[in-house]
């Protein structure tokens, strides 16, 4: 069986009455429990939703970070969140991150913004920045030289993964690594990359996912074959299956076939199609199945119908 | 000649006191306040109409029109609108008069901020005239030449969801293929089904100054020649003069695209980039270094380089005011290709700092006149 697994690739989207309380906690008028036992039970619910449709990895769906870095900037010695900056082509803004001193981790930080009740006794995937990626879009007034900024956020990254993986089993790290694929990085920031990950895996041991979307998967090739991955994520609406099978992809593959930055809701069938359009034309060992970015791009009603679809093709690429 | 520098607002205005949820005493005080300022006529019959809560909806909106025009018109700019009184916002409000958009709920800005996304669920038609009547209620109250905001098809496009578009081209393999194509068919629907009737109507019933807003513009690097075919569609062959308004981008990607758009001025937002200090040189204007590209490219449109920034409550001085203006005119080595503008519209600012910062634009721009007329 070449089908082996379903899930999302990140955020998901908050409910209305989520937000409004998000809104009054900003201005003071809802209190930090309220908040937090209110992000336990919508947390609880986007699990429940994910098991329910058959996705073999949950993700925690991280409704208490505000942007990828936001936990980070938020609270690690050194940096702290700038200027709102577009993120890449979207509506959609994220505070870009300003190193300005030498990052030092002084405290757990995750523990903060992850809802561990609400994966504990689940196979989770814990979604986090590539270093690479997080040092591209900060602003570096520190470091000077991305390498040295790289490796100190790998550091950071995996403090928080040992702190972690002390509380809970993790079934799946997920590095979110977008900038990797906006262009056709040259042989130096492709190192770059690859000792960041490094970094990470010296203290990780279990399975890694490095997921690129807003471009194309084949700027990467051949080079991210070789970054240790155990599951390299493609986001195949911004990356042609064609460019792919130029090219001997010998690594399992999550394919990101449901658009999660259209409401248009994919059929099975069209799921499906994709699905073995890739298995046919790349034959990558194994593939997953899932979105192609974070979900909170749509509104909550359609991310919840496109989980659905998601388990029912994965059923029906596996012959369930 | 004509008039060296001249002002124009970019559109929209804090909405006018009378129209929060809830009127008080602070309310009715504020609106009687600005409206002797403004000297608003008859404003004293809304002042009675709102202390006896005798008043309906719909003329609280004509009275907000005729705030936001004396507003402008006080502070003695040269091209009003009524600071888009009657909308909501620049995206819902023209889509909820377009049939094929529907709202399925909230998406995520920023943080905590969203906004009520559109799905085009079918082909786009315009039900009904979007901002006709704000005009024609501007034009009989206000003398000043009146300049309507439009919000732009590519910018509605690239906010909303194209699942029609996508939908009909289920014969494409390629997701990718797929998304591009229906992101195309949607964007040039929308300009010529939707917005294209819209400024016709306008024009039609007299509007000579039309604002074709498009923040989304520059968004998507790969497609700069369809943003430009949009704008195109939308304008051709149309008797009036267009100004494209786009902010908080990077302008460099409109460059060679621009020189194809069939504008009259463009209006971009400078001052949030500049510094707060008088002097015309390039580091006191740091805000401003992509006029150089302009000049390079030898534009036929004039340049309305922001020098009020609209997010901050900062006032700038007249002073500041005019050295942007006069270092802008330097760069193009021409005074009469600049116009005098705010970065964007004034909705974030309370009136009180907007309407300063309003009275700081209009004498800049004369400091900046007298002293290159000198």
């Amino acid at each position: 069986m070449k089908f082996t697994g379903c899930h999302l690739a990140g955020l998901y989207p908050r409910s209305d009455q989520l937000i409004t309380l998000m809104r009054k906690h900003g201005r003071g008028t809802a209190g930090r429990e309220e908040l937090l036992s209110a992000v336990c039970e919508e947390s609880r619910k986007i699990v429940e939703t994910q098991r329910k449709a058959g996705m073999t990895i949950i993700v925690e769906g991280q409704l208490m970070w505000h942007d990828h870095f936001r936990p980070f900037t938020e609270s690690i010695h050194g940096m702290e969140p700038g200027p709102l900056t577009r993120w890449f082509d979207n509506n959609m803004f994220y505070k870009k991150p300003v190193i300005i001193d030498e990052l030092v981790w002084n405290r757990p930080v995750l523990l903060d913004y992850i809802i561990l009740d609400a994966v504990r006794n689940t196979r989770w995937k814990l979604v986090l920045p590539e270093p690479y990626t997080f040092a591209a879009l900060s602003d570096d007034r520190y470091y000077g030289r991305v390498e040295e900024l790289v490796i100190a956020i790998a550091d950071i990254l995996s403090k928080e993964l040992s702190i972690l993986e002390e509380r809970t089993s993790i079934e799946m790290v997920q590095l979110s690594a977008p900038m990797i694929v906006q262009r056709r990085l040259d042989r130096d920031s492709a190192e770059i990359v690859r000792q960041g990950i490094k970094q990470i895996k010296k203290t990780f041991s279990g399975r890694l996912m490095i997921h690129t979307f807003f471009g194309d998967f084949s700027h990467a090739l051949p080079w991210i074959l070789d970054l240790g991955a155990d599951l390299l994520g493609i986001d195949l609406t911004s990356t042609g299956i064609e460019n792919l099978a130029q090219h001997d992809i010998d690594r399992p593959l999550y394919a990101g076939i449901l658009d999660s930055r259209n409401s248009y809701v994919e059929s099975v069938e069209e799921v499906v199609r994709t699905a073995e359009a890739l298995l046919e034309k790349v034959e990558p060992p194994e593939i997953h199945i899932g979105t192609s970015a974070d979900m909170d791009f749509l509104p909550k009603t359609v991310a919840d119908r496109k989980v659905t679809i998601l388990g029912a093709a994965y059923k029906a690429l596996r012959g369930e | 000649m004509e008039k060296l520098f001249p002002t124009q607002e970019v559109g929209s205005l804090l909405r006018a006191p009378f129209l929060k949820k809830t009127i008080t005493e602070a309310e009715i005080s504020e609106t009687e306040y600005w409206g002797r300022l403004l000297r608003v006529p008859r404003y004293e019959e809304l002042i009675h109409h709102l202390k006896t809560g005798r008043y309906v909806q719909g003329e609280l909106y004509d009275w907000a029109s005729l705030f936001g025009l004396k507003f402008f018109e006080s502070a003695g700019l040269d091209v009003i609108w009524d600071g888009e009184q009657r909308r909501i916002e620049m995206y819902e409000y023209p889509l909820r008069s377009i049939e094929g958009a529907v709202f399925y709920g909230k998406v995520k800005v920023w943080d905590v901020e969203t906004y009520n996304k559109a799905a085009i669920v079918s082909e786009p038609r315009l039900l009904r005239p979007i901002y006709l009547d704000e005009f024609l209620f501007a034009k009989k109250h206000s003398e000043r030449e009146l300049k309507v905001p439009v919000t732009g098809p590519y910018t509605l496009a690239d906010w909303s969801f194209p699942e029609y578009h996508y939908s009909i081209h289920s014969e494409v393999r390629s997701i990718q293929e797929r998304k591009k194509l229906a992101r195309r068919d949607l964007a040039i629907d929308l300009a010529e089904k939707v917005i294209r009737p819209v400024v016709e109507q306008l024009s039609r019933a007299g509007a000579k100054r039309i604002q074709i807003d498009e923040p989304a513009a520059t968004t998507n690097p790969e497609e700069m020649e369809l943003f430009v075919e949009t704008f195109n569609k939308v304008v051709s062959g149309i008797d009036a003069v267009f100004t494209l308004h786009i902010c908080y981008s990077d302008y460099t990607r409109l460059f060679p695209y621009i020189l194809e758009l069939k504008i009259d001025e463009i209006s971009i937002e400078c001052a949030n980039r500049d510094s707060p200090y008088l002097g015309q040189d390039d580091e006191r204007r740091r805000g401003y270094p992509i006029l150089k590209l302009f000049k390079e490219y030898r534009p036929r449109f004039r340049i309305a380089p922001g020098v009020i920034d609209v997010h901050t409550d900062f006032i700038e001085s007249p002073g500041l005011v005019r050295d942007r203006l006069l270092y802008s005119a330097r760069v193009m080595d021409d005074p009469s290709m600049i116009i005098a503008c705010n970065d964007c519209g004034l909705r974030t600012r309370r009136w009180e700092v907007a309407y300063k910062k309003e009275l700081s634009l209009v004498e800049g721009s004369r400091l900046a006149r007298r002293e290159w007329e000198a």
